[in-house]
């Protein structure tokens, strides 16, 4: 019997050699609804800075006499029961939205982070420990627990904020958590560190870059989900309290008079919708360009 | 070939990728006789998988046949339809695939798996089917075939897989069974017993077999004939003995020279310089030239063409006879 | 691991879970500043006792505690209440002080359920066919039309939706289907489709998606050598594949769906355990909110021990764990 060796073939060869980014870039041009998405994005971001100075009135400015007005020259979003410039409250919105939107997923993700890489470099009893604490909050709606935190801080700003993070974090620990274990046992690494690479070299080279992607995908589309969230506690009367002006709380107040005043729920809904789904769309094409799946 | 069983001619097949196109398969011909043994030996890339699972219209993926002819039984199977060329598979030829791990479904019963090309093909009632999948158990050599039938892949064994995929393979009794490195992903003891299980199943039924392989020593061991392919084209193609008495191509001499014989461990190693490509553009000269210790200034401007150069021995190169007179 | 042993291990865990989360959310809402007693309600009920003698308030107070047991120390009022929650025997909230809470869970949950579940059941008769028509067609228009469309579905929260739904059938098409309120089976429509879009979105993505990947596996190129047909290929070796790891999908998708189940009926006005839940929170009714709560989580998590079972029981090579 013989056996034969042969030499194996490099299947890839490449012709030209690009940046990462820079075929993550060209990936994520060629969907444009995730251009769509990103523009509009940028918009908000831009809104949500100078929104309270390109508001024609104050958020607090009341105009009884104008109350439930449908759309004109003057109020071109219409004006709610007390006279709120709908068209104002939408840009101060917009400010809060981002504020929780931001602040809320950043808290999610550094907690999520420490207790993930703690889990995944540590491993034994710290991983049982937070496993057993992801389980936990994977076990029932975290809305509850919202509502609950809500309850007890209060319905300002900085409690929501807090709240919607310190109850979102759990997945963003297990991805982290995954990705150490996977990248720590990965052939790559292995293979790394038996060609003499320093530990530093591996996690500049290796697992940062990975874990990176990974993280921007779930950073995104965290996003909508909180300011999902956050619309959904007004919704139930536990949002930002009035008059903070909020998507949420605009969408529950023309909840109450929809067939009579629908222009208060047109332009809150539907600026709100577009964002989230602008969000999606930026978060979808993230991972499509980050992470491209199978060969076709 | 009148004659023969399967005669494909020129077959040309691509992939795509991304914005690239691949050749993978650069106008191969070949044909099987009945009851032949056809090994068709490459290293991996070579294209010998593509050019035969593209006949069966099994490729994945972005992978096109561009060009050519194949004909079983003087049907052109290239351009049948999709149901007409599902009559064919299962029920005239049978495949077995390199690993057996994948390539049985993991959520059916592994009797359901082998009766379902029975059932297909209407080749059996369903209690024929069964009866006629216990022997195929038997055969193959997986004991207590009653209640084996009804075990998960997952409770088998690599080998006992790999006899599952040969008793689903040859279910229907085909003309032709293609052996796509039937024993590549098992371990050395295994690959023996299972080769040894087709060598059985060949000489009982008369059928032919296609073994495609990276593995020389399977290919001389088990066929009647050997074809050599490098970069999607046929390099050389003779009958066992020919083959190996006179190798008229420089790529199947450093094939041989790289091959570890038993009883021969004072011999030097000799691997073939180089490595292979994908061709991202249809090859224009000689595909080995790099690698070859007899390139001339020639074989960077021709393509060779597959020539004869005795009887039954067909080569692509522009100095078979220097080779073999070298070689020999 | 046998049926029994994981049965009892699972629901060890349930019980375990509810109780963290009571003696969570009671030591929360125990300590939350604007106490029921205080809030506008009950302050309207008794106006004139305010008025009159801040002594009579501080005595009603009192009174109002005793009959709560909230002058008990905090450990014994949570132990107290997990204990009394197994026999789902939650007292009566501050509200309603005449009516057990368990009578107004009991007409309120069996809505609330029937929706998230006709939710839920919806988005599986029309995603799936959706996933494997966007799979089957895959990178063609179709397929992008369907995924995007998913996508948006997914991305539009439950009362957006109902909003939406009530603009089209309170002012376009008005008199078509009921917009409002509870009592026929006509009024569940709206309600349900509000709820299921996001899901029949991600079940469509998820479908396809994991239709793909089977049918990209090893195994199905086996199953094409045999010549078995393309239709049961997709429904016998790739679909059945997809399916079980669907399973896994439903059950996270529940509990969202019963949070949306809070959200939409506000929105339409139907008298489940979300109108309930509303008023509770506003107004720090915490008995109620907290059985609320605990019923709504019990309901999810049981739900998402049946979907486990059902994947151990699709998937042979799944053993319980």
């Amino acid at each position: 019997m013989a056996v034969a060796s042969m030499p194996t073939s490099s299947a890839t060869a490449s012709p030209r050699r690009r940046s990462q980014l820079g075929m993550a870039w060209r990936r994520y041009r060629r969907n444009w609804l995730a251009v769509a998405g990103l523009v509009w994005v940028i918009l908000f971001l831009i809104i949500g800075i100078i929104g309270p100075w390109i508001a024609p009135y104050s958020y607090q400015a009341t105009d009884f006499l104008n109350a439930n007005q449908g759309p004109t020259w003057q109020h071109i979003f219409g004006t709610d029961n007390l006279g709120h410039d709908m068209f104002s409250e939408i840009l101060w919105s917009v400010q809060n939205a981002l504020e929780i939107a931001f602040g809320a997923t950043l808290i999610s993700f550094v907690v999520g982070v420490i207790l993930g890489l703690w889990a995944g470099l540590k491993g034994g009893a710290a991983d049982m420990f937070v496993m057993r604490l992801v389980d936990f909050m994977f076990a029932f709606p975290t809305f509850f627990m919202d509502l609950i935190l809500v309850t007890k801080f209060g319905r300002g700003m900085g409690p929501i904020l807090f709240a919607i993070g310190i109850t979102g974090w759990a997945g963003y620990a297990r991805l982290i958590r995954s990705l150490v274990l996977g990248m720590r046992n990965g052939e790559m690494v292995e293979a790394a560190t038996a060609l003499g690479a320093t530990q530093w070299h591996i996690m500049r080279r290796y697992l940062f870059p990975n874990v990176m992607n990974s993280m921007l995908v779930a950073l995104a589309f965290g996003i909508p989900g909180d300011l999902t969230v956050m619309a959904g506690l007004s919704v139930v009367g536990m949002g930002l309290r009035p008059p903070l002006p909020s998507f949420g709380n605009m969408i529950a107040a023309a909840g109450g008079n929809m067939l009579g005043y629908p222009w208060l729920m047109y332009f809150p809904a539907g600026i709100f919708a577009i964002t989230l789904l602008a969000f999606l769309f930026v978060a979808d094409g993230l991972q499509e360009a980050l992470n491209p799946k199978g060969g076709f | 070939m009148a004659d023969a069983l399967l005669t494909v001619e020129n077959l040309h097949t691509e992939f795509t990728r991304q914005e690239d196109v691949i050749y993978a398969v650069n106008g191969v011909s070949f044909s099987v006789a009945p009851g032949e043994t056809l090994g068709i030996v490459g290293e991996s890339g070579s294209g010998k998988s593509v050019s035969v699972l593209s006949v069966l219209g099994l490729l994945r993926g972005s992978g096109k046949v561009t060009q050519g002819s194949a004909k079983f039984e003087g049907t052109e199977l290239l351009k049948l339809k999709r149901r007409q060329l599902e009559d064919i598979r299962g029920r005239d030829i049978g495949v077995i695939f390199q690993d057996p791990m994948t390539s049985l479904n993991p959520t059916m019963r592994i009797g359901d798996q082998i009766m379902e090309g029975m059932l297909t093909h209407h080749y059996a009632s369903r209690k024929a089917a069964y009866n006629r999948t216990i022997d195929l158990l038997t055969e193959v050599g997986i004991p207590e075939p009653t209640s084996r039938f009804r075990n998960y892949p997952f409770e088998f064994s690599g080998g006992m897989r790999q006899r599952v995929m040969i008793a689903m393979a040859i279910a229907c009794e085909p003309q032709l069974l293609i052996a796509d490195e039937p024993t590549t992903a098992l371990d050395v003891t295994v690959q023996m017993q299972v080769l040894a299980l087709l060598q059985k199943l060949r000489q009982k039924s008369r059928m032919s077999v296609v073994i495609i392989t990276h593995d020389f020593g399977v290919a001389t061991n088990f066929c009647d004939r050997i074809m050599v392919m490098y970069a999607g084209k046929v390099m050389e193609s003779a009958p066992l003995e020919e083959f190996l008495k006179r190798p008229a191509h420089p790529y199947t001499i450093g094939l041989k020279a790289s091959i570890i014989e038993v009883g021969q461990s004072n011999r030097v190693l000799q691997p073939i310089p180089g490595t292979t490509q994908q061709l991202t553009e249809p090859p224009r000269a000689c595909p080995f030239v790099d690698r070859c210790a007899f390139a001339q200034d020639a074989c960077h401007e021709e393509l060779p063409e597959l020539r004869s150069i005795g009887s039954d021995h067909l080569v692509a190169c522009l100095r078979a006879e220097e080779v073999m007179s070298h070689a020999g | 691991m046998g049926i029994l042993k994981y049965l009892v291990k699972r629901i060890i865990s349930i019980i375990i879970t509810t109780s963290a989360i009571i003696a969570v959310g009671y030591t929360l809402m125990n300590l939350a500043p604007g106490s029921f007693f205080s809030s506008s309600t009950i302050a309207a009920q008794m106006g004139q006792l305010a008025v009159t003698d801040p002594k009579l308030v501080q005595e009603y107070e009192h009174m109002f505690e005793a009959r709560y047991g909230l002058n008990q120390p905090l450990w014994e009022q949570i132990l107290k209440y997990i204990w009394h929650s197994f026999t789902f025997n939650f007292g009566n909230s501050f509200e309603n002080p005449s009516t057990p809470i368990m009578t107004q869970l009991h007409t309120a949950f069996p809505i609330s359920f029937e929706l998230a579940l006709g939710a839920v059941v919806l988005a599986i008769l029309i995603g799936i066919p959706l996933g494997v028509v966007a799979a089957l067609k895959r990178n063609t228009w179709v397929d992008q039309f369907l995924t995007t469309i998913s996508l948006a579905g997914q991305a539009v929260p439950a009362f957006v939706i109902a909003a939406i739904l009530v603009l089209l059938f309170g002012v376009w098409w008005q008199g078509v289907l009921p917009v409002n309120g509870w009592g026929q089976w006509q009024d569940a429509i709206l309600p349900i489709v509000a709820l299921g879009i996001g899901n029949i979105g991600s079940i469509t993505r998820y479908m396809r998606g994991s239709l793909i990947e089977a049918l990209r596996q090893d195994h199905i190129r086996t199953a094409e050598a045999k010549g078995v047909r393309f239709w049961p290929i997709v429904i016998k070796h790739a679909m059945r594949n997809s399916m079980t790891a669907l399973i896994t999908v439903i059950g996270p998708m529940f509990a969202f769906t019963v949070v949306g189940t809070i959200w939409v009926e506000q929105i339409f006005s139907i008298p489940g355990m979300g109108s309930l839940m509303a008023p509770a929170f506003q107004s720090d009714d915490f008995p109620l909110a907290m059985s609320e709560i605990y019923i709504l989580c019990l309901l999810v998590m049981l739900m998402n021990l049946v979907v486990d079972l059902g994947y151990a029981f699709f998937d042979p090579r799944v053993k319980l764990e």
